[in-house]
């Protein structure tokens, strides 16, 4: 864990993910309000997803941002950013929930496009940035291919193994593989900038 | 492979079931080092850490953030973490026997329907009840989480009551004096037709003297089986289910015992209800 750049008396909002997840350490709430407004949304929006149940997913967020405030210390920011740490956190359980429940095949008809936001308003720089970039990534996705991009959904957002997404499409083994591994390039290459600035 | 979510165990999971030289094929330019593969694993993570991004935000609902802050609290001060919901007193933990109980249960007492009927409005009524109160005490975890345990459980009772096939069981004391009262106590005992599930609704019952506790019992091939104690709140009903049943059940019966319950009936029997005497009403 790397020290918090500014002294303890700044405002959470002023303040980085990275330096707020030090404030968790020091069991600051105001530090885990302050992540919960800028992400909650978002792992909202990712739980949801996995699970196809709202009441569900509040309970993912919940629970996953427990735990981040009781594990902070183990946040390795060589590993990955903050928010990239939290959306796997929250993934994580929202599969372990799904996988407990043995509901996929009810959910895997819940796999539906998302559309594009038309509107939205974010307030402050940080959440700026947020939006553009997952306004970016919506455009991104949306120019794969959609045999790429089925595949990296269901990987991602229902926990499939290749081998499962296989047999439940019917697709080849190796042919899911080479979807996957191609559409995780384009969107490493079309995205490199924006993920460039979150190492 | 696991799906603890852990940055590897991801990455394995989207890129890693391809064998080596089959994932530098596609995939990496020769000759990378360690430290440009690190760089690509790391790219990689966030790429899919950013996969939520693209989703449309799902604004959390209002008390959300006060029920977290306030987790989080008890959990610096109890030492505990993650939200778990409070769970439920159930004063029953018999073992797993199945129960033929509707074999020996025959149709009797034409006012046991009525009696459903009262318990289903009755069920209906606490279901709204509870609705209600769970609107009112948005903002407090402690309260909507108790609410909540409490609104699934009578929409749980209200389907088994509401079940077809459900059987009606009336429980009443033995002694002719206080069956006969109109205030005496009276239970109704439904049990769904995998013999499993019962949920057992008591009235009238007069608090336990201090030390004492009611205790409920089932009859199984001739002998009593403890299925817990229970108190009794002024004026309130009681309310006891589960999911088991002893095998050849055929009566239930209630019995006031010592604190902590006895492993046989040594109390004086307050309530009976006998198998032969119940009802198939749906």
């Amino acid at each position: 864990m790397e020290p918090a750049d500014r002294p303890r008396s700044s405002s959470p909002k002023e303040l980085e993910d990275r330096e707020l997840v030090h404030r968790l350490v020091e069991r600051d709430p105001e530090a885990l309000a302050e992540l919960y407004d800028r992400h909650a949304s978002m792992l909202l929006a990712l739980a949801q997803r996995v699970l196809g149940s709202r009441e569900e997913a509040e309970e993912v967020v919940q629970e996953a941002l427990l735990q981040i405030w009781s594990q902070a210390a183990r946040y390795d920011p060589d590993r990955s950013s903050v928010s990239t740490w939290m959306v796997l956190i929250a993934r994580s359980r929202a599969i372990d929930r799904l996988r407990s429940r043995k509901v996929i095949e009810r959910t895997t008809v819940a796999v539906q496009r998302e559309e594009i936001a038309t509107h939205a308003s974010p307030e402050g720089a940080s959440a700026v940035l947020r939006y553009e970039r997952g306004l970016r990534l919506r455009v991104e996705l949306e120019q794969l291919p959609e045999e790429q991009r089925d595949v990296l959904e269901r990987a991602f957002f229902q926990g499939m193994t290749q081998r499962e997404i296989a047999e439940r499409t019917g697709i080849p083994l190796g042919t899911v593989k080479t979807r996957t591994l191609l559409a995780m390039k384009k969107l490493r290459a079309a995205l490199r900038h924006d993920l460039e600035t979150l190492l | 492979m696991s799906r603890s979510g852990s940055h590897d165990e991801l990455i394995l999971e989207l890129l890693g079931e391809l064998e080596g030289d089959e994932r530098e094929s596609v995939d990496a330019p020769s000759g990378l080092d360690g430290t440009d593969r690190e760089r690509l694993r790391r790219l990689d993570v966030e790429l899919l850490g950013s996969l939520p991004f693209a989703l449309e935000p799902v604004e959390p609902r209002p008390g959300l953030r006060a029920e977290l802050l306030a987790a989080a609290a008890g959990g610096a001060q109890a030492g505990v973490a993650p939200f778990v919901r409070p769970a439920r007193e159930r004063p029953f933990r018999p073992p797993g026997w199945l129960l033929p109980l509707a074999a020996t249960l025959a149709v009797a007492g034409l006012g046991l329907a009525g009696l459903l009927f009262g318990q289903l409005q009755d069920q209906k009524r606490t279901v709204a009840d509870l609705q209600a109160q769970l609107e009112s005490v948005r903002g407090s975890a402690a309260q909507v989480a108790a609410l909540r345990e409490n609104l699934l459980e009578a929409r749980r009772q209200l389907a088994l009551v509401g079940t077809r096939g459900v059987e009606v069981c009336a429980l009443k004391p033995r002694d002719a004096a206080s069956a006969a009262g109109a205030e005496g106590p009276w239970g109704v005992l439904y049990v769904a037709p995998d013999h499993q599930h019962w949920y057992l609704s008591v009235h009238g019952l007069e608090p336990s003297p201090e030390g004492h506790a009611y205790q409920l019992w089932f009859v199984a091939e001739g002998r009593p089986v403890s299925a817990g104690t229970f108190s009794v709140e002024p004026g309130g009903p009681v309310e006891l289910s589960s999911e088991t049943m002893p095998e050849g059940t055929s009566a239930v019966m209630v019995t006031l015992e010592a604190m902590g319950g006895a492993a046989e009936p040594r109390g004086p029997e307050v309530l009976f209800g006998d198998g032969a005497d119940a009802m198939r009403v749906l």
